[in-house]
């Protein structure tokens, strides 16, 4: 799988394949064996909490998603890896987020935390205008936050959804 | 005097729930007040009572005296501990609360305003017998003046602008040689900068360490000090770790510096607790700097090794009691105190807002932790982005440092950009090890104390590593394996 991360030099390509990650920055690239890092993975099934992760040396790496973005705590550090808009390329629409693409009042929800999508399902009705309008999926998604109810007002540019952009394999 | 009923506390956050914490024991209600982003904060659930002041900022909330008075007289609260920072040095508030009949957990107004100007309470303690910082203010600016003046404080001498701040119109003078090139440079600084190009001397101490004395005083004339903290580790005059006892300090000048300190507490008859602030020099001179008139952030370190509540004897002292003792308790092992903040090291240390989606401590019998944010909190723009206070103990100053190194590195915060790192490799410095810091370290140091240990490219691995991971086991991974 093939993930852009947002640095500080630019966006930093990361393909993680098998056991093997490698990572390319700028015209640099670098590779590492999974095998020579982790030892095991400590199995959690709630996805939206903090897992941890024990590394070969003994130390203990925990991490969190959080949307497109993923925290790490290792040996006393802590840092961010941010996927870049990139990631969510296709049917024009490039962000994680839907946005209220006018003002108006939410009628109608037609999905559900979790529930997947293919591109072109219908996500929510907006009316504006004595008009309805169908907010469709961008593109292959998994929904994961719905900020807005039935009935609400909304603003232009309102953040209506959140979604997580479901990879096609590339292999 | 009768007993404190129910105590507002004047203030948010961290310090807010420590008072509220001590209230309780006492069997003390408590009444929070908050501002608009503060509402669902951990203090205001901590309370017995909460009550909106409105507003966002600090100047529409816990700033605004008159909606401050206006929640104590609604909610019947009998007594208001200001903490730290907002109105606890302001008298016009204190003032207010005493037409009411509501009582100040601190000192009597007119302490507060003497040692609240910079200059008068210099001269006020130099009154008492206590050392100011040898200098010259005096009206001529002739360089025959500045010169004979310059021989009597004795070289290294800091020449500064009468009107100055910022380190402008600054110029250390090293030699009677330098003396007069270096006057009219300050001179021409100070003019460009303020329109003002009077010069004053001042003595330059050479690599000064920052020693305070905690006092606390009664209404019956009672004064004592509970033992010192050196906050040499400073950056831009703001204190970044906090200790006691002072390391590499000799007992005789314990003795002479506690002494000044409570002189300088007894030349404005002060009540409740207070600090006194030191200059060190590395030949033992030490100098009056300033005094606070409040309970201080650093208050823990002291609580660690006395094992004293310093927020009980302020409660007590306001309700008129005696010191329970007039003697200094005795100090057991060492104690050290770091500021956890939501900053950017890299990026000059600007606060660092947005949700905190992880927040975790370790948890050590030696080990406190003062904080008044929660997983899920917000850290705004609004207020000062402090996440929590890290105070541990050890038997000794080198056991107290590898704890808190280790307590450091196990802290999680995932969100906001933080100071852990930052602060590991200060306390894990070599010359902090060996009590050989002074208020200069952290600047001349900062660029090793701003690097990383883990290189950018495996922490890019990482996070693609476990990026993907998760996604493969989750339960809506069908299309994508």
């Amino acid at each position: 799988m093939d993930y852009l991360f947002e640095t500080k030099s630019g966006p930093a390509s990361v393909f993680v394949s098998g056991g093997a990650v490698r990572v390319r920055i700028g015209t640099k690239s670098f590779l590492f064996q999974l095998e020579n890092l982790i030892k095991e993975e400590n199995s959690s099934t709630n996805t939206n909490s903090l897992q941890s992760v024990t590394m070969l040396d003994g130390s203990i790496l925990k991490y969190l998603k959080v949307r497109n973005e993923i925290f790490l705590h290792w040996k006393g550090e802590t840092w961010n890896g941010k996927l870049t808009e990139r990631q969510y390329e296709g049917g024009g629409q490039t962000s994680p987020e839907i946005k209220s693409p006018m003002p108006g009042k939410v009628v109608q929800i037609s999905t559900s935390v979790g529930t997947e999508h293919k591109a072109g399902e219908t996500l929510l009705i907006l009316e504006a205008m004595k008009m309805e309008n169908a907010v469709k999926a961008p593109y292959a998604c998994r929904v994961e936050e719905i900020r807005k109810s039935q009935g609400e007002l909304v603003q232009q540019d309102e953040v209506l959804i959140i979604l997580h952009r479901i990879e096609p394999e590339k292999t | 005097m009768k007993p404190i009923q129910k105590i507002l506390i004047a203030n948010r956050g961290e310090i807010a729930v420590r008072v509220i914490r001590t209230a309780k024991k006492m069997g003390i209600k408590t009444v929070a007040v908050f501002s608009d982003p503060d509402a669902q904060s951990l203090f205001v659930q901590s309370a017995d009572e909460a009550f909106s002041l409105g507003g966002t900022d600090a100047r529409s909330s816990y700033l605004d005296v008159e909606k401050v008075v206006k929640a104590c007289l609604t909610t019947g609260a009998d007594a208001v501990h200001p903490g730290y920072g907002f109105l606890s040095e302001n008298t016009d508030f204190a003032s207010q609360l005493e037409k009411h009949g509501i009582r100040f957990i601190g000192p009597k107004p007119h302490s507060i305003e003497a040692m609240g100007d910079k200059i008068g309470s210099r001269l006020l303690v130099a009154k008492s017998g206590v050392p100011v910082v040898p200098g010259y203010e005096g009206a001529s600016q002739e360089i025959s003046v500045f010169k004979k003046e310059a021989e009597k404080i004795g070289y290294p001498i800091m020449a500064k602008a009468s009107a100055g701040g910022g380190g402008k119109g600054m110029r250390r003078i090293n030699s009677p040689e330098e003396l007069e090139a270096g006057i009219l440079s300050a001179k021409r600084e100070a003019l460009s900068a303020f329109g003002d190009d009077r010069i004053l001397l001042e003595k330059y101490i050479t690599n000064p360490r920052h020693v305070e004395f905690q006092i606390f005083g009664d209404t019956k004339g009672n004064i004592i000090h509970l033992h010192e903290r050196d906050c040499s580790l400073q950056r831009r005059h703001q204190k970044v770790v906090e200790e006691t006892p002072a390391p590499r300090y000799p007992s005789d000048l314990k003795t002479k510096m506690s002494e000044a300190a409570v002189m300088a507490a007894k030349s404005v008859q002060y009540e409740g607790a207070g600090t006194v602030e030191f200059i060190l020099g590395e030949s033992g001179e030490f100098y009056f700097l300033e005094m606070n008139t409040r309970l201080q952030v650093e208050h823990p370190v002291t609580e660690m090794t006395t094992g004293l509540d310093l927020v009980e004897w302020q409660i007590r002292v306001c309700q008129g009691e005696a010191l329970p003792q007039l003697q200094t308790p005795s100090q057991k092992g060492h104690a050290m105190e770091v500021r956890i903040y939501a900053e950017d090291p890299k990026e000059g240390f600007l606060p660092s807002i947005g949700r905190i989606h992880h927040l975790s401590f370790p948890t050590r019998d030696y080990l406190r932790i003062d904080s008044g944010v929660v997983s899920g909190s917000e850290i705004t723009m609004f207020y000062d982005p402090m996440i929590a206070k890290m105070i541990v103990w050890g038997e000794d100053r080198i056991t107290a440092i590898r704890r808190l190194v280790e307590c450091l590195s196990e802290t999680i915060v995932f969100g906001p950009k933080t100071n852990l790192q930052f602060l590991q490799k200060l306390v894990s410095a070599k010359e902090f090890a060996e009590g050989k810091v002074s208020t200069h370290f952290i600047a001349d140091n900062e660029v090793e104390l701003l690097s990383d240990n883990t290189k950018e490219e495996l922490k890019l691995a990482l996070s693609g590593t476990f990026f993907t991971s998760k996604e493969l086991t989750s339960p809506w991974s069908k299309e994508t394996t």
